[in-house]
């Protein structure tokens, strides 16, 4: 058992991503977990910010490497980096998901399904300042949440995951100019609904600040 | 700087990106001047701070347990492709033809050299029978193998009594240059080929090593030639190929006799003139 994990330890420091591919698809299941448990977190993560429901992150995670399973090598370091290539399975099947989520949620709501902020960020030193800071991050994400899919993925993959122009730009199957408009558009439209929920004390009007001729 | 050449630059400016130095430093300096642009910086400030708010408050999230323990069910309950070298046999269709002649020049060869040499080996009286002795060390090593009939004779060195090792060029074939001349050994041979290389076409040349997979043991190449000479070549292919277990005997190797129906294999070393110049054995 020790020997196992010093194994895997061991390929998580020496081993690409591209690497760990080569030897999963030779059938290495160390490869494969080694693999998962370096990329899984980031392909939650991003899943859950999409949708805001655990569950869906977990399916999404799930059939992620599944996929890469069963991809029999559609992977091309040429056209992006592994990340942004994970990336881009877990965004078709997450939109896929928040799609058919969405009709089954008129039907009913599931709050026990609702991503929440951890409690263990509460601290018991400052329970106000704590409980605002927290009252703020739902905010934000509710707002992050309420943006169109393409508005907030690019929000999610480039302020959250802290990916590049260009990974973003991978993992979307579009220019790196088509991510940065987007991305300002989407935050434009995020400073406006904190606005709205009196997050921002600033009166900074984007729209006029077009018209501004300093 | 214009205020539209600032909101082109804001949401950089904001998230702390690597711009232009020139650009960042000009576009500071009208937020210093437009009010408007500065708020708009400023709210685009705490915009980020609110996403790394939300960054850090799920970095350490990630999918339960339960979602590992399945997907390493599903990679155990796959089929994957098992791990094996790369044939040696072209799937080209010339070389199967280049196989069956080979094969054919292999008999003839292989009988040439028996009736040529086999005057001279050394005759081990045997049970119904006798047969060739070879070099202790040239015996293929097969599982099972208790035939008393083909133990070799402990310190028996004929070394006249053996054909000759294949040559190609001096120095040349790795492992299998190092064998004496008349000395034919069976060797594990530790070089591998390189990552998609291919091994199927062999170029003769100084140092050359020619690659055999780490689990098969190999004789060194046994010339096939009725005058024994060496006759130069250039440039050759290796072949794997399956011949009837007796041609071991016309080559003075040992043959189980229980297994005599199995075919063994061999590679063949064949020129560009399509003929086989020199064979080993493998196992």
């Amino acid at each position: 058992m020790n020997h196992d994990h010093e194994i895997l330890m061991s390929m998580n420091i020496t081993h690409s991503d591209d690497e760990l591919l080569r030897l999963m698809r030779a059938g290495d299941e160390r490869a494969f977990v080694t693999l998962y448990q370096r990329r899984q977190g980031s392909i939650y993560r991003f899943a859950l910010r999409m949708s805001g429901s655990e569950s869906i992150a977990e399916d999404v995670t799930q059939d992620v490497f599944m996929a890469l399973m069963n991809d029999h090598g559609n992977y091309d370091a040429a056209r992006g980096s592994f990340t942004s290539y994970l990336y881009g399975i877990a965004r078709n099947q997450v939109l896929r998901k928040i799609e058919k989520d969405r009709t089954l949620t008129q039907i009913g709501h599931d709050e026990d399904d609702e991503y929440l902020v951890p409690q263990g960020l509460i601290s018991l030193e400052d329970p106000l300042g704590d409980l605002t800071r927290r009252e703020t991050i739902e905010s934000v994400r509710q707002a992050i949440l309420a943006l169109p899919p393409h508005y907030r993925e690019v929000v999610v993959l480039c302020d959250l995951q802290e990916m590049s122009y260009a990974e973003t730009a991978a993992a979307l199957g579009c220019a790196i100019g088509t991510v940065r408009s987007r991305l300002h558009r989407a935050r434009t439209l995020l400073i406006e609904k904190l606005r709205d929920l009196r997050l921002l004390e600033n009166g900074s009007d984007p729209v006029d600040l077009m018209k501004c001729s300093v | 700087m214009k205020c539209q050449d600032f909101e082109n630059i804001v949401n950089d400016l904001a998230r702390g990106q690597l711009i232009d130095a020139a650009a960042q430093r000009e576009g500071l300096d009208h937020a210093r001047d437009c009010q408007g642009c500065a708020a708009r910086l400023s709210d685009e400030r705490t915009l980020t701070l609110g996403l790394r708010a939300v960054a850090k408050s799920d970095e350490t999230m990630g999918a339960p347990a339960e979602v590992e323990t399945a997907l390493l069910e599903a990679f155990r309950r796959r089929a994957w492709p098992a791990v094996s070298p790369p044939s040696p046999v072209s799937s080209e269709p010339w070389s199967r033809w280049t196989l069956a002649a080979a094969a054919l020049v292999l008999l003839a060869l292989g009988l040439i050299v028996y009736r040529t040499l086999g005057t001279g080996l050394p005759q081990q009286p045997l049970v119904g029978g006798s047969r060739p002795t070879p070099h202790p060390s040239s015996r293929i090593p097969e599982k099972n193998d208790r035939d008393p009939q083909v133990k070799p004779l402990i310190g028996q060195k004929d070394i006249g009594s053996a054909p000759p090792t294949v040559a190609v060029n001096a120095g040349n074939t790795g492992n299998a240059g190092n064998a004496g001349v008349g000395e034919k050994r069976f060797q594990k041979r530790s070089h591998r080929p390189p990552i998609g290389a291919d091994v199927r076409r062999v170029v003769i040349r100084d140092g050359m090593t020619l690659y055999a997979s780490d689990s098969e043991v190999t004789t060194d190449f046994l010339m096939l030639s009725s005058s024994g000479k060496l006759v130069p070549m250039d440039r050759g292919q290796v072949i794997r190929v399956q011949i009837p277990r007796s041609a071991l005997v016309s080559f003075g190797l040992p043959m189980n006799a229980e297994r005599s129906e199995q075919p063994v294999k061999a590679d063949l070393l064949v020129g560009e003139d399509g003929l086989a110049r020199a064979i080993r054995f493998v196992r």
